[in-house]
């Protein structure tokens, strides 16, 4: 059994619009996994229900072994916490708090908040010197970064990026993707959300979702090399 | 430890972040605090300050022989026990009374004597028994002084002397007749205006009655006056005292409706105040749903999120709650000042009861932005509204 397995799973709001229809999938431990397709299509949906912040309305959601299908939200939360680290397109970083201090949130909820273990956690994602920075003293790309330092620092078994390069510019893109790159060859579980498929084509593995469904069979990326 | 100060830090940042909002609400909570700690230290004091001002309208316990008993006299003695278990402090004054009929010659060349009570007192503790009496000339205030008499208003009208003539009365009791000087004339307003006032000693004399008197009047501060009546007549021996009923009611019924009116304006105050601190909670709240999206999608739990909300409201409340009593404190001097014309006492348990109040009027007026923060959904920061 794959770190994340999808069976059958339809996500239904109301009478009957099917954001999700019957889709299965499994996602091995130290994949990376992209999932595409146009607005509407139940990216978000997918990244709500893989990120436990809903149940599916049927079939069954495990992450890591555990049913999510059937937990409550304290229980949602608490598998998110420990299984899960999100990596947001709009960042997300709280502005009062410097670079640092953001990570340090993460790892305030998770266990304990240690402040050089955080500053490490910059220093991976090439931050150490920007770390009592505030966000907005912050470029888009070094904020992104400081999302990813806060995503890993509770060793997720689970990246999941949502439009990681949808707000940056070219240099900075090529900066957070290679530091994916990084983070795959590490060994970590990378789930990625994007339009671009250019972006798609690094992971190991596209998922195409249209009206719910998955398009095609999954496909194994053959030119990953192509844009790091 | 690492945890508490990560917890202080958001906090204190979360503060710093939105100052003016704080401030508002900060202020909401000084101003409320700071008129209740006011009325509170007022209220306080105001017992002691009414009983000190309505001892101008005279006194409020009155000492007669045991009405168990036939006695319609006591001995002095019995006086001076009573009077020895007040505090010196705080008995501003007594006046004993004997009464007797005696005749008053009627001034003219006709030889015709009117009855008329004569009333012997101690005349140097009018002026804290009855200060409301107005006096034409002077009141003997050597207790030895026996040639002089002091009328009722009404007694010198129906006798027809003025200050100065010589007024004669006898007693037909004892025979003794005396001859004595008018030195003044008093309005009262009630029936001492038609009694003839001389002192004890004198009226003892010409009534036959040395070291008899039948009332005392006496003027006595504070306030909870009936345990120490009740404690005296059971201790002292023959004798009744009573609180004067109008005075006593009068006092008790002004502090019932100031005391009602306080908590009135107290209620108000709370109600706006929990106002103001809820509304600006409300909008810090929906400000912040972001942030609490994002610190819920990141694996906190919705108890989490609130005690960070209520620690800043305790705070908050905290604070305001201490300077709201400073203020208060200066405000009740003022109230005091030009009202009573005497400072507010200091009270050690306003401060605590200040500050328990404001960061429960914090805490009370964050119940609804709390239930907000259940409500917001971490998934808003995936969609990224």
């Amino acid at each position: 059994m794959g770190l994340i397995t999808l069976e059958n799973v339809s996500k239904i709001y109301g009478e009957d619009v099917r954001a999700l229809d019957n889709v299965s999938l499994d996602i091995e431990e130290g994949e990376w996994v992209s999932i595409m397709g146009p607005s509407g299509s139940g990216k978000s949906t997918m990244l709500n229900l893989i990120g436990c912040m809903d149940t599916p309305s049927k079939g069954a959601v495990k992450i890591d072994s555990i049913d999510i299908s059937e937990l409550d939200k304290k229980e949602l939360t608490k598998v998110r916490r420990e299984k899960i680290g999100l990596v947001f397109q709009q960042f997300h970083l709280v502005p009062y708090l410097t670079a640092v201090e953001n990570v340090m949130v993460a790892q305030y909820y998770h266990s304990m908040a240690e402040e050089e273990e955080a500053r490490q956690a910059l220093e991976r994602v090439g931050l150490g010197h920007r770390g009592d920075h505030l966000p907005k003293e912050l470029s888009g790309g070094e904020q992104q970064r400081v999302c990813i330092a806060r995503a890993l620092i509770n060793y997720p078994k689970l990246i999941l990026a949502d439009e990681p390069t949808g707000n940056l510019d070219k240099e900075n893109e090529n900066i957070v993707l290679d530091l994916f790159n990084e983070l795959h060859d590490q060994g970590h579980t990378i789930m990625m959300v994007t339009h671009d498929p250019k972006v798609g084509q690094l992971a190991e593995r596209q998922i195409n979702l249209d009206h719910g469904k998955l398009k095609d069979k999954p496909q194994i990326s053959e030119d990953k090399e192509l844009v790091s | 430890m690492k945890k508490l100060q990560m917890f202080l830090r958001m906090v204190g940042k979360a503060f710093k972040e939105r100052k003016s909002r704080v401030a508002i609400a900060f202020f909401a909570i000084v101003v409320g605090v700071g008129i209740i700690a006011s009325l509170f230290s007022v209220y306080y004091d105001i017992s002691i300050k009414m009983s000190e001002e309505l001892r101008v309208y005279g006194a409020n316990l009155v000492l007669a022989p045991d009405s168990q008993t036939s006695n319609k006299e006591m001995n002095i003695k019995e006086l001076n026990k009573v009077v020895n278990k007040f505090d010196k402090d705080k008995l501003v004054g007594y006046r004993p009374n004997l009464y007797g009929v005696v005749k008053a010659k009627t001034k003219g060349v006709l030889d015709v004597k009117k009855p008329v009570v004569l009333v012997g007192t101690w005349f140097d503790q009018v002026d804290q028994v009855n200060p409301y009496w107005k006096v034409e000339g002077e009141l003997l205030a050597n207790k030895k002084v026996d040639d002089e008499v002091v009328l009722g208003k009404e007694a010198a009208k129906k006798l027809g002397y003025d200050i100065g003539d010589t007024l004669t009365i006898l007693s037909e009791k004892t025979g003794k007749q005396k001859e004595l000087i008018v030195s003044g004339i008093i309005t009262t307003g009630n029936e001492a205006d038609n009694q003839v006032f001389v002192n004890l000693t004198l009226a003892q004399e010409l009534l036959g009655k040395t070291n008899k008197i039948n009332v005392a009047y006496f003027s006595v501060l504070g306030q909870g006056l009936r345990p120490k009546v009740k404690q005296i007549n059971k201790t002292v021996d023959g004798i009744e005292l009573e609180t004067i009923k109008k005075i006593a009611s009068s006092e008790g019924k002004v502090l019932k409706k100031i005391k009602s009116l306080m908590y009135l304006v107290v209620m108000i105050i709370l109600l706006s105040t929990l106002l103001c601190v809820s509304t600006t909670m409300m909008t810090i709240v929906t400000e912040r749903k972001e942030e609490i999206g994002l610190k819920k999608a990141l694996g906190a739990e919705n108890s989490n999120i609130i005690i960070e909300f209520l620690t800043e409201a305790a705070i908050l409340g905290g604070i305001g709650g201490l300077v709201g009593y400073g203020i208060g404190f200066l405000g009740a001097q003022a109230i005091g000042q030009s009202v009573f014309d005497s400072y507010i006492s200091f009270r050690i348990m306003v401060v605590p009861a200040s500050f328990i109040l404001a960061v429960l009027v914090s805490c009370l007026a964050s119940i609804i932005p709390v239930r907000m923060v259940v409500d917001i959904d971490p998934a808003v920061v995936l969609k990224g509204e």
